[in-house]
């Protein structure tokens, strides 16, 4: 073998030969200019993806240097597709940018000579408008407008007015501009593009028909704000009238509507809300961390609450940046009610936490100066357990660096499977630094369930309904700090974005106990075989706390809530924890049992060490429900300051009205306490209480009372005799408070 | 043996049967097995045949190539880095797996 191997030949012409080694050299060529770039973008990549920053920086800088065709690519791969809009993360009280941001190679202030030189010679594509936004954002945030305004001038002039580049980069211009100039500078960059407009594009009719209806509305031409917009809206419907008629006829043509048609809509009903000759208001503040190093170029927006549950990038009406001092001031805001946004770089947040209340929420009713200061305060550091370590005890000592200041921590878990996490905050609340948590709490305590897709199938996540039972279970933590007033102070999760930031990872595996068969028939998705497995063991007394606990669980998620009660008060009699109790407690309350409710309530107080704001307010109801109104009323004001969301306001001024009569005193409360509820429209109850204030007293008394008694077919027909829309509308809005 | 007067005859012979025949290639021929000019000497250089080893060189080509891939496949490259969710904290990718692979070990 080896020696026919050896004997292996072939016989080449020396012309052949060198004809491979010529197509070898233009290959070679090839290469270099085509492949050789496509090379070292993969190694950038790389090394981006090893972690090694540095040496993907210096081999982009180099690719740059060299100045070949192939620099624009470079430029367009590693730094228009990876640069921000705008700012790194927007975060505000209900919530902030999350996960999905690829890493950036060079700093936009890196980055600013290379995309300035594709906006001027890299060949016309979108990228060029990207580069724009990018060197807009990075000299808005240096307070350099003007080299903005210069950056979308030279970009409109690379496209011409077929493109729908140009009229971006318009639209742009005219927007970035009104957020800085007078209305007459901005009309006169209007009337220059309008001559390029074309109808093949329609939104920048949109958008300049907005910035117009928004420059008029802040100098008070509300009427003149309205023919604006309505101009821009007549226009885009007629257009779009004409194209669905045009190709109704040959395809199944859907027209969708444009994104800023919906924006203008929106204004537009915005400003018909408002009450003629509003005065306007001014909403300022200082942001610092608590060393009081200031923050300075933060992109400071108000942004109007009914949008909170949806994500934010920055997309506000009314934007500032803060100053050199950190200091900030947004002015000619109309009234209605906003939460403050903030727009910040990486190393700005990395660290630190802006500790602030979901409901945090701006109501502005006409010309004030509201002050908002904002301190940035340090990420708490967890100590253990940490770093996925895996604990046997029978309990778990959750320790953490201390906070100044702080009056009390609360502890939040996380239960993390594949494809999901889940949140939920137990009741450990604690005074020290550390505290210890034993495991039986832990398997007590539940987590909302969730449910995976496999082949378009849906299954129950036995992850989520194990919960802390799972001993392959991944866990989570956090420690939440607060004063003595239940304000939050700090916490513990937030960008850790640098080394000396990560701090240890919040993670443990519990190993306390092990799986038993039926966990594991139920790891193994046969649910129903569970759960004739637990139900067999219930009666067998085998295994029974841990069976009963997962037979409650499994009813609970199959809808069979019912047929859970037998099982929770067989637990609640042989594993009266807090956490069973309360689950009883809450099942009463919902079921209207009020007798069995004071019972297990009376339990639950017995044991429970910490308060609950939430079971005192249940309680609360009950016992108006059970007519003693003014007992009701002092545990309702008792907990009505730890409830941000104010969501018994409502029981609340009712009782101070019918108990009290103090309708100044009642006002002055729903202006205070206003309902939150992003999402859902909560009642205006200030609204509510005003417009029953006109009314006859008496009437509003006699149904208050009437209300009260729990009677429902009295009170309606009560209301039915007085006919009162205003106390009707009243009523009905606490019988649907819940 | 065949004396002269049989040689002769011979070519006679062989003369008048290759008469319809002609050889005009002589100089072809001649050129290329005594090449005299430069680019008779070039040209045959151009089609000589050589014989290569298919072993050795099949076995550097080989070696080559899995040198090549094994600088490209090492490292898991391509995939970008980019902010991840974990336990409530916000953390590059990397740095997350990384430090994860320290405590695993």
């Amino acid at each position: 073998m080896k020696e026919r191997l050896g004997l292996m030949k072939v016989n080449i012409k020396i012309k052949h030969l060198i004809m491979t080694v010529i197509s070898l050299v233009v290959f070679l060529l090839v290469f270099n200019i085509y492949i050789y770039p496509k090379w070292e973008n993969w190694l950038i990549d790389r090394d981006v993806a090893n972690g090694n920053m540095s040496g993907a920086k210096d081999r982009l800088l180099s690719n740059l240097d060299r100045n070949s065709n192939s620099k624009y690519d470079f430029i367009r791969d590693h730094i228009i597709t990876t640069a921000p809009e705008m700012y790194d993360v927007y975060i505000g009280p209900s919530s902030q940018t999350g996960s999905g941001y690829p890493k950036q190679i060079l700093t936009l202030k890196e980055a600013v000579p290379y995309l300035q030189d594709y906006i001027q010679e890299a060949p016309a594509d979108e990228y060029i408008v990207w580069a724009a936004k990018s060197l807009v954002s990075y000299f808005k945030r240096n307070g350099n407008r003007d080299e903005g305004d210069q950056v979308l001038e030279a970009a409109v002039n690379r496209f011409t007015q077929d493109n729908s580049q140009y009229h971006e980069l318009w639209s742009l211009r005219i927007e970035e501009s009104a957020a800085w100039h007078e209305f007459e500078e901005v009309e006169e960059l209007i009337t220059k593009y309008e001559r390029h407009m074309d109808e093949t594009f329609m939104d920048p009719v949109l958008r300049i028909a907005k910035v117009k209806g928004e420059m008029l509305a802040k100098q008070g031409r509300k009427e003149d704000a309205l023919n604006e917009l309505d101009k821009g809206i007549e226009y885009y419907d007629n257009w779009l009238e004409e194209i669905k008629e045009q190709f109704s006829e040959t395809d199944n043509f859907e027209a969708g509507e444009s994104h800023y048609y919906h924006e203008l809509r929106e204004y537009r009903t915005f400003l018909l809300a408002q009450s003629e000759n509003t005065d306007l208001a001014t909403v300022e503040g200082q942001l610092v961390k608590s060393n009081g190093e200031p923050l300075v170029n933060v992109g400071v927006f108000l942004r109007n609450e009914s949008k909170s549950n949806h994500s934010f990038y920055g997309d506000g009406r009314y934007e500032t940046v803060t100053s050199h001092d950190g200091s900030f001031r947004i002015s000619n805001v109309l009234p209605g009610s906003y939460q403050v946004y903030l727009g910040l770089m990486f190393d700005q947040v990395d660290g630190y936490v802006w500790a602030t209340d979901p409901y945090d929420i701006i109501d502005i009713e006409g010309e004030e100066v509201v002050e908002y200061p904002i301190e940035f305060q340090p990420l708490i550091n967890i100590v253990s357990p940490s770093n996925y370590v895996v604990i046997k005890d029978e309990e778990v000592t959750f320790t953490w660096e201390e906070v100044p200041n702080a009056d009390y921590y609360v502890i939040q878990l996380g239960v993390h499977f594949d494809g999901g996490s889940i949140y939920s905050s137990p009741n450990i609340v604690t005074k020290d630094q550390e505290v210890s948590v034993p495991v039986e709490i832990l398997y007590d305590h539940t987590m909302g369930i969730t449910h995976k897709e496999n082949w378009d199938k849906e299954y129950l996540d036995t992850e989520s309904l194990l919960a802390f039972l799972n001993v392959e279970g991944t866990f989570s933590w956090q420690v939440h700090a607060l004063d003595e007033t239940g304000k939050l102070i700090s916490k513990s999760n937030g960008y850790r974005l640098t080394e000396d930031t990560m701090s240890e990872l919040p993670f443990f595996h519990l190993q306390e106990r092990t799986m038993t068969e039926a966990d594991l028939v139920l790891q193994d998705g046969d649910i129903e075989k569970a759960y004739n497995m637990y139900k067999e063991n219930i009666e067998n007394e085998i295994e029974l706390i841990h069976s009963l606990r997962m037979i409650i669980r499994l009813d609970n998620t199959l809808d069979k809530e019912s047929d859970a009660l037998p099982y929770l008060l067989m637990l609640g009699e042989k594993h009266p924890t807090p956490s069973t109790l309360s689950s009883l407690v809450r099942y009463y309350f919902r079921e209207g049992g009020w007798q069995e409710f004071e019972k297990w309530f009376i339990k639950y107080e017995e044991i429970s060490e910490d308060d609950s704001t939430y079971m005192d307010s249940l309680y609360a109801v009950f016992k108006m429900k059970q007519g003693e109104l003014e007992e009701a009323l002092a545990i309702f004001k008792k907990t009505m300051d730890e409830y941000s969301s104010n969501h018994y306001i409502g029981y609340i001024l009712a009782l101070e009205l019918y108990l009290e009569e103090d309708w100044g005193r009642v006002e002055e409360l729903a202006r205070n306490y206003p309902e939150r509820s992003f999402g859902n429209n909560p009642p205006n109850w200030l609204r509510l209480i005003q417009n029953i204030s006109d009314l006859e007293h008496e009437i509003v008394m006699e149904g208050l009372s009437n209300y009260f008694t729990g009677d429902e077919e009295k009170t309606d027909a009560y209301l039915e005799e007085k006919d009162e829309n205003a106390l009707t509308i009243f009523i009905r809005a606490l019988q649907q408070s819940r | 043996m065949i004396d002269n007067k049989q040689q002769k005859e011979l070519k006679r012979q062989l003369d008048s049967e290759l008469s319809h025949f002609s050889f005009t290639k002589q100089g072809g021929v001649l050129s290329k097995t005594h090449p005299k000019t430069w680019s008779e000497k070039v040209n045959n250089w151009w089609n000589k045949e050589i014989t290569i080893p298919l072993l050795p060189v099949g076995a550097i080509t080989v070696l080559l190539l899995l040198t090549a891939g094994m600088i490209l496949f090492s490292n898991d490259g391509g995939q970008q880095v980019e902010l991840i969710e974990r336990g409530g904290n916000i953390y590059w990718s990397d740095m997350y797996e990384r430090k994860v692979g320290a405590n695993e070990s």
